[in-house]
C-alpha cells in the first residue's frame, strides 16, 4: 500500500512541466532496459551493442541498407545522408550527393570532406577501429567539392556499395579535427558524440542511463518519439525485472526463464526478429605458447572430430535456450540467402567419438576416467566470458559431456575484456566466443579464413586454415548470381564442418519483450533499432514520463548557432 | 579480553572437563548433536547423496526442476540434482571449514607463542604487524588476494583462507603466555630446574586448549561463512565442484524463479553456523567459569 | 589523552604504510601482473599510458617502485581504473557516500535496536521472550550477509513487489523529479538494504550487550540500588545500562569491519552503487587498480572507525580521562 501511494505522488511530482500536447501519432517516450554501460560512443569503434545502438541512431550513414538485407549492387539501399549517388562507367567509383539540408547537431552544414574524414579515420591502423579490415576494398575517399564525397575501390565486386556505406556512420570532422587518433578512445568526445541523425545525444549518467532526444529540425524530419532513454542496470536481473515492472518499455535480450514471466503478464508482448549470431567451442589449432607449433591436441583433425561427435548439440542448444535459438550450421546463420538450412552436420555419435578416441591412442589405461596417450593426459581448459550465462552454461554442460566421453575440461569464467585479450593473443585451448555477424557472409574470411589467421589483427583466433574453404568462399563472393553464390558458400561450408575447427553451438533467436502501449515500425534483422524513428506511443497510454519535458538545447546547441529548418 | 589464570587441576584434562559441561546444557547438547549430524552427511556422502552431484541426467527435461519427492531440493540449470550436491557441498564446506582453520590455529599459536615468549622489542614489532593485519577486513584481503590470483585449485584457496585468520587467536595465545610466563607455578618450575621446553610443554599447552578449542570452532564458522561468499562473488570453489556458496551463486542470475537453488544450501549453512556459534560460545562459557 | 591520540595516529599511519607494502606486494608478485593489462588496453591514452609509467616506474628497480607507490598514495593518487575509464580516486569518490549512507544508518540503527533487544531480554531474563529474542539474534548472527541479502529481495522485490529491484535512484525519472519526489526516491531504495544491513549487525550487538548487562547487575551498587527498593527496570535505567555504555563504545569500533563486508555483498544484491559494489564489479573485470583502492580505503576506514571509538572510550571513561 505504501508503495502504491508512494508512485502516486511522483506520477504528481513528474507531471510539472507538461508541454502543450504533441501531433496525433507521434510522441513519447521510450524506455530501453539494458545491463551495462556502452565503452564508448564512436561508431566503428564502439564495441558494445548499447554503444552500436546509440551510434547509429545519433549519426546517419550516407545509404541504409533495406529490411531484406540485399547487400548486392546498390538495389536495395535507400538514401539517407546522400541524396543521390553515381557509378564511374568502370564501376571502380561511386560519387555520393551529399543532402544539402543535413546538418550536425551542432548546426555545421555537412560536407564531402567529414565523409573522406570518416573513411580516413578508420582505415588509420593507430586508431584500430575494428571495422577498418572490412574496408579494405576502398582505397580513399575524395571529397571533390564541399557536397560530393568519391570512394575509389580497389576492385569490381558484388558488394562494393554495401562496403562503403553500412560500415562507416559519418563523423564531424571539424569536432575531432586536431585530436590524435590515440587520443580519441579517452577523449571526452567518445561519451558525448555529434552526429546528423534523427536522435541528438543528451546526456550519460554512467551507471544511471544514457538520453537521446528527437531531433526536431533533422533534414529527414523530426521522429516520431520525443526522446529515448536507456536505462543502464547494473546487471541483466536487475535490467529484467525493471522491464517486467513497467519501469522501462523495452528489454532486447529475452531468456527462455524469462519468456515465461512476459507472457504471464497481459501488457507486455514478445518480438522475434532474424538473428545474426552464432555461437561455437572454437580450438586453439596453434600452440598458445609458440604459435609456430601445431597445438598439442587440437593440430589433430581426427581429435577434433571426435570432440565433436562427442557433444549433443542439439540437447545443449535445447537446454539453454529452449526454443529461443537453433543449432549452428556452421560459421554462418540462416538469415543469409546464402545459407543452405539443411548443411550436413558431423552427428552425435558417443560409441564412435570413443572408438575414434581409442583409434587414435588415447587410452584411459589409469582407470581415473581420463584418456591419456604417451603419459599425457586428454585435457584442457575451457575458455568463457562470466558476463554471458548462455555461454557459461554451455561451457559447463560440454564439460560434462566430454567427461562422459574420458575427456577432462576445466572451465575458466573470464571477464569479457580478458576473454577478448585471450582470444587476440591466441592464448587459448578451446573458447565459447561468439560471433555478430554483418549482413554479408563475407566475413568468414576474416574469421575462419587464412587471412584472418595470417593477418596481425585477423580474427582467426583458432588459427585455421584450409586453402580449399577459402577458395570457396572467395569465388563464392564474386559470383554474381544467388545460386551460384549459394552453392559455393554451401561447399565452402562443407569442408569447414568436416574439418571441424570448432563446434558450433547455438544460433540464437533474439527475442525481444516490449510494452503494448508502443506503436512499433517493423524491425530489421540486424538493428532492431533501424527504424526506431517511426516508433510512438498513442496519447491515451501515456504515463508521466512520457510528457516529461525535453532536456533544454544542449550546450552544443547553442555554440552552434541557430539552424534552419528543412 | 582479559584472561585469568590459574594453575590447572592436575587430573581431569582440560578438554574432558570443558566438554563435561557441555553436555550438561541443552542447547549445546542439541547443537552438538546437530553438528555430528552434519559432519556425518559430509562424510558419507557418496553413500547418503541420491545422485552424482555433477552427474547431468537429461539437460532439456529435467533442468529447473522445483522440489518433488524425487528432488527435494529440485535441479540446477544444468539438471543436476541440488539435495546431492548440498550434501557434496556439506563435505566441501567442512573440510575446507576445517583445514583451513588448522592452518591459522598453527599459525596463530605459533606467533603468539613466540611473541609472548621473545617479549621486549620483538614482541613490540610482532605485535605492531598484527595490528596492521588485524585492520584489514579478512574479506577485502582475501578479495585482493583471490582477484590477483585468478584459478586458483582448492588447496590454495583452504591456504589463503587459513594465511588470513590466524590474527585474533595469536594475540589471546600471546598474552595467555605472557601471563604465564610470570605465574608462580612456572618460576617454581624453573627453580626446580625444568627446561624451557619442557616448562612450555607441560605448563602452557593445557592452559592453551581451551582458548583453541574456542577459537577452532567459532574460526571454522567463520571460514565456511567466508568461503561461501567469496564463491558467492566467483573467486572460490570452481565449476563442477559443489560448495554451498558456489551452488546459490549457480542460481543467482534467477533467483526469482530457482529459489530453491538458494534457499536450501543456505539453510544447510545457516545451521552449521548456528550450532557452530551455540558450541563456540558454550565452551567460552565453560571455560570461563571453570576458573 | 592528546598523548594518546597522537600515539594512536602515529601509530596508524604506520599501519597504513604497511596496508600499502601488502597491496603493493600483491600487485607484484601476482602472477600475470595485473597491471600490465593496462599496457596494451587500446582505451587507454597515450597520456594515461605515460602517467600510469610515471606514477609507477614500471621500469625502476623495486625499491623505488615502492617509494614512488607509497608517495602516490599519500597525495591520494589510487591508480586508474580501466573499467571505468576514470581515476580509482574519482569512482571511489563517487560510491563513498553511498558506503558512508548505508553503513552511518546501519550503525546507528543496529545500536539503537541491539540495545533495545538487549534491555528487554536482561529485565525479562529467562522468560520466553528472552529465548525467543535469544534465538532470533544467533540466527541472525550466523547467517552470511549475503543470503540474507538475496532472501530479503526475493521477498520484497519479486513475491512482495513492494521495492525496486536495485540501484540508489530511479535511473529515468530522477532527473525529472522535484526536490521531494527525489527525496521519496532515494528513500523508497535506501530502505531494503539498509534493513538488511541493520539486522545483521543488530544481532551481534544484542548478544553483546546482553552479555555486558549482565556482567554488570551483580556489581555492589546495583545491589545497594535494589535494597534501595528500585524497581528492576529503574535499575536498568539508571545504573546498569549507564555501566555498560563503555562495552557500546569498544564494540562500535569492532562493528566496523564487519559492517564494511556486511556492506560489500549488500550493495552487489541490491545493487548499490556504493564502493563495496565498486570493488565486486572490479573483481569481475580484473580491474586490479580499483580492487586495490577499494581495500586500502576499506581498511583506513576502519582503522578510522576503531579510532574514533578508542578516543571516545578514551574520553568516556573516568579512569583513561585522568591520564
Amino acid at each position: 500500500m505504501a508503495s502504491l501511494k508512494l508512485v502516486a505522488l511522483l506520477a504528481v511530482v513528474a507531471c510539472v512541466g507538461t508541454e502543450g500536447p504533441p501531433p496525433k501519432g507521434t510522441g513519447g517516450t521510450l524506455v530501453i532496459s539494458t545491463a551495462g554501460d556502452p565503452d564508448l560512443l564512436i561508431p566503428g569503434l564502439t564495441s558494445s551493442l548499447q554503444g552500436t545502438q546509440i551510434t547509429d541512431l545519433v549519426h546517419d550513414r550516407l545509404a541504409d541498407i533495406g529490411d531484406s538485407l540485399n547487400i548486392v549492387g546498390d538495389r536495395g539501399f535507400t538514401p539517407r545522408l546522400a541524396d543521390s549517388w553515381t557509378w564511374r562507367r568502370d564501376s571502380l567509383s561511386i560519387a555520393f550527393h551529399i543532402d544539402a539540408r543535413a546538418r550536425w547537431h551542432d548546426g555545421q552544414p555537412v560536407r564531402g570532406r567529414d565523409v573522406r574524414f570518416t573513411i580516413a579515420s578508420l582505415k588509420n591502423t593507430t586508431l584500430g577501429a575494428g571495422v577498418s579490415s572490412l574496408l579494405a576494398n576502398i582505397d580513399s575517399v575524395t571529397a571533390t567539392d564541399s557536397a560530393t564525397a568519391v570512394f575509389w575501390f580497389r576492385s569490381r565486386t558484388p558488394q562494393q556499395f554495401y562496403d562503403a556505406v553500412y560500415h562507416a556512420p559519418i563523423m564531424p570532422e571539424h569536432i575531432w579535427r586536431g585530436i590524435p587518433p590515440s587520443s580519441w578512445r579517452a577523449s571526452p568526445k567518445a561519451r558525448a558524440p555529434v552526429g546528423s541523425g534523427r536522435f541528438r545525444f543528451v546526456r550519460w549518467a554512467p551507471r544511471g542511463s544514457i538520453e537521446l532526444a528527437a531531433d526536431t529540425m533533422n533534414y529527414h524530419g523530426a521522429p516520431k518519439l520525443t526522446r529515448i532513454i536507456w536505462s543502464l542496470a547494473p546487471d541483466f536481473n536487475t535490467a529484467v525485472t525493471r522491464f517486467l515492472s513497467g519501469e522501462t518499455d523495452l528489454f532486447e535480450a529475452l531468456r527462455p526463464e524469462n519468456v515465461a514471466a512476459v507472457t504471464k503478464l497481459p501488457q507486455l508482448r514478445i518480438a522475434h526478429t532474424k538473428g545474426l549470431d552464432y555461437s561455437f567451442a572454437q580450438f586453439n589449432l596453434r600452440d598458445p605458447g609458440n604459435r609456430a607449433r601445431p597445438h598439442a591436441l587440437f593440430g589433430d583433425r581426427e581429435l577434433r572430430r571426435a570432440l565433436t561427435m562427442a557433444v549433443n548439440r542439439n540437447a545443449i542448444v535445447r537446454s539453454v535456450f529452449d526454443s529461443l535459438a537453433l543449432p549452428a550450421l556452421g560459421p554462418t546463420v540462416r538469415t543469409y540467402a546464402t545459407t543452405d538450412p539443411n548443411l550436413p552436420q558431423l552427428p552425435f555419435d558417443l560409441t564412435r567419438a570413443r572408438q575414434l578416441l581409442d583409434s587414435l591412442g588415447w587410452r584411459d589405461a589409469a582407470g581415473d576416467g581420463v584418456r591419456e596417450r604417451n603419459g599425457r593426459p586428454l585435457q584442457f581448459t575451457l575458455a568463457v566470458p562470466g558476463s554471458s550465462s548462455a555461454r557459461v552454461r554451455m561451457a559447463v554442460l560440454i564439460q560434462e559431456q566430454l567427461r562422459q566421453a574420458g575427456v577432462k575440461v576445466d572451465v575458466e569464467q573470464v571477464d569479457f575484456p580478458v576473454f577478448v585479450d585471450r582470444m587476440r593473443k591466441r592464448t587459448f585451448d578451446v573458447a565459447i566466443g561468439n560471433w555478430h555477424t554483418q549482413p554479408s557472409p563475407g566475413g568468414v574470411r576474416q574469421s575462419w579464413g587464412t587471412l584472418g589467421s595470417r593477418a596481425r589483427n585477423g580474427s582467426n583466433y583458432g588459427s585455421y586454415e584450409n586453402p580449399v574453404f577459402d577458395a570457396y568462399v572467395d569465388s563464392a563472393l564474386t559470383a554474381p548470381e544467388l545460386s551460384a553464390r549459394r552453392a559455393l558458400f554451401t561447399k565452402a561450408y562443407e569442408v569447414i564442418i568436416q574439418d571441424a575447427p570448432a563446434i558450433w553451438l547455438a544460433e540464437p533467436i533474439p527475442t525481444l519483450g516490449y510494452h503494448s502501449r508502443l506503436q512499433l515500425a517493423p524491425m530489421r534483422a540486424d538493428a532492431w533499432w533501424a527504424h526506431v524513428a517511426e516508433w510512438w506511443i498513442p496519447a491515451d497510454k501515456r504515463i508521466p514520463r512520457d510528457n516529461a519535458p525535453v532536456a533544454g538545447p544542449s550546450s552544443a546547441d547553442t555554440a552552434g548557432g541557430g539552424r534552419k529548418a528543412p | 579480553m582479559a584472561i585469568s589464570v590459574a594453575h590447572p587441576t592436575p587430573r581431569q584434562s582440560p578438554l574432558g572437563r570443558t566438554f563435561a559441561r557441555i553436555i550438561e546444557r541443552r542447547p549445546s547438547r542439541l547443537a552438538l548433536g546437530i553438528l555430528t549430524a552434519i559432519v556425518l552427511v559430509g562424510l558419507l556422502a557418496p553413500l547418503i547423496a541420491p545422485y552424482d552431484p555433477a552427474a547431468q541426467p537429461d539437460i532439456v527435461l529435467m533442468k529447473d526442476l522445483a522440489p518433488s519427492p524425487a528432488h527435494p531440493f529440485g535441479t540446477d540449470p544444468y539438471s543436476r540434482d541440488v539435495l546431492s550436491r548440498v550434501i557434496y557441498g556439506a563435505r566441501l564446506s567442512l573440510f575446507i571449514g576445517l583445514l583451513a582453520t588448522v592452518v591459522s590455529l598453527t599459525l596463530g599459536v605459533a606467533y603468539g607463542a613466540v611473541a609472548g615468549y621473545a617479549g621486549g622489542l620483538v614482541d613490540a614489532i610482532m605485535m605492531r604487524v598484527l595490528d596492521a593485519f588485524l585492520a584489514i577486513p579478512r574479506l577485502l584481503l582475501l578479495v585482493a588476494i583471490l582477484a590477483a590470483w585468478p584459478r586458483l585449485s582448492i588447496g590454495a584457496l583452504i591456504l589463503f583462507l587459513g594465511l588470513t585468520g590466524w590474527f585474533g587467536l595469536s594475540r589471546i595465545v600471546r598474552g595467555q603466555v605472557l601471563a604465564l610466563k610470570h605465574a608462580e607455578f612456572v618460576t617454581a618450575a624453573r627453580a626446580l630446574g625444568a627446561n624451557r621446553r619442557r616448562i612450555l610443554w607441560r605448563h602452557l599447552l593445557p592452559n592453551l586448549v581451551s582458548p583453541i578449542v574456542v577459537a577452532a570452532t567459532l574460526g571454522v564458522a567463520h571460514v565456511i561463512v567466508l568461503e561461501a561468499g567469496l564463491s558467492y562473488l566467483g573467486i572460490g570453489v570452481p565449476q563442477p565442484e559443489a560448495s554451498w556458496g558456489n551452488i546459490i551463486r549457480d542460481g543467482s542470475d534467477q533467483v526469482a524463479t530457482l529459489w530453491w537453488m538458494s534457499l536450501f544450501p543456505g539453510l544447510m549453512m545457516v545451521l552449521t553456523v548456528m550450532t557452530l556459534n551455540v558450541l563456540g560460545e558454550s565452551l567460552r562459557d565453560a571455560y570461563d567459569r571453570s576458573w | 589523552m592528546l598523548r594518546y591520540a597522537v600515539e594512536r595516529v602515529v601509530q596508524a599511519a604506520v599501519i597504513v604504510v604497511f596496508v600499502a607494502a601488502i597491496s603493493f606486494a600483491l600487485i607484484h608478485f601476482a602472477p600475470g601482473d595485473p597491471f600490465s593489462a593496462a599496457i596494451d588496453n587500446p582505451n587507454v591514452s597515450d597520456a594515461i599510458r605515460e602517467r600510469l609509467r610515471v606514477q609507477y616506474g614500471f621500469d625502476r628497480p623495486l625499491p623505488e617502485q615502492f617509494a614512488r607507490y607509497v608517495s602516490q598514495l599519500a597525495r591520494g593518487e589510487l591508480g586508474w581504473s580501466f573499467s571505468h575509464d576514470r581515476p580509482v580516486r574519482d569512482v571511489l569518490t563517487h560510491a563513498l557516500p553511498n558506503t558512508l549512507l548505508l553503513m552511518s544508518i546501519a550503525l546507528i540503527g543496529s545500536f539503537a535496536l541491539g540495545v533495545l533487544i538487549a534491555v528487554v531480554q536482561v529485565s525479562r531474563r529467562g522468560s520466553a521472550t528472552d529465548h525467543v529474542l535469544s534465538g532470533a539474534s544467533l540466527l541472525f548472527l550466523s547467517m552470511p550477509d549475503f543470503w540474507l541479502a538475496i532472501l530479503a529481495l526475493l521477498a520484497f522485490t519479486y513475491w512482495l513487489p513492494i521495492f525496486p529491484v536495485g540501484g540508489a535512484v530511479d535511473p529515468v525519472m530522477h532527473e525529472y523529479m522535484g526536490l521531494g519526489g527525489r527525496i521519496l526516491d532515494r528513500l523508497r531504495h535506501l530502505l531494503l538494504p539498509a534493513l538488511t544491513l541493520t539486522l545483521l549487525a543488530a544481532a551481534s550487538v544484542a548478544r553483546y550487550q546482553r552479555a555486558a548487562l549482565l556482567d554488570v547487575l551483580p556489581a555492589d551498587y546495583i545491589r545497594t540500588a535494589r535494597l534501595k527498593g528500585l524497581t528492576e527496570r529503574a535499575i536498568l535505567r539508571r545504573h546498569a545500562l549507564r555501566n555498560a555504555t563503555l562495552p557500546i563504545i569498544s564494540l562500535i569500533g569492532l562493528s566496523f569491519p564487519a559492517l564494511l563486508t556486511g556492506a560489500v555483498f549488500i550493495e552487489r544484491v541490491f545493487a548499490w552503487p556504493g564502493m563495496g559494489y565498486a570493488l565486486v564489479n572490479a573483481i569481475a573485470s580484473r580491474d586490479y587498480p580499483l580492487v586495490v583502492g577499494a581495500v586500502i580505503i576499506g581498511s583506513i576506514m576502519v582503522m578510522a572507525g576503531s579510532f574514533l571509538a578508542d578516543m571516545l572510550y578514551a574520553w568516556a571513561d573516568p579512569r583513561l580521562r585522568g591520564n
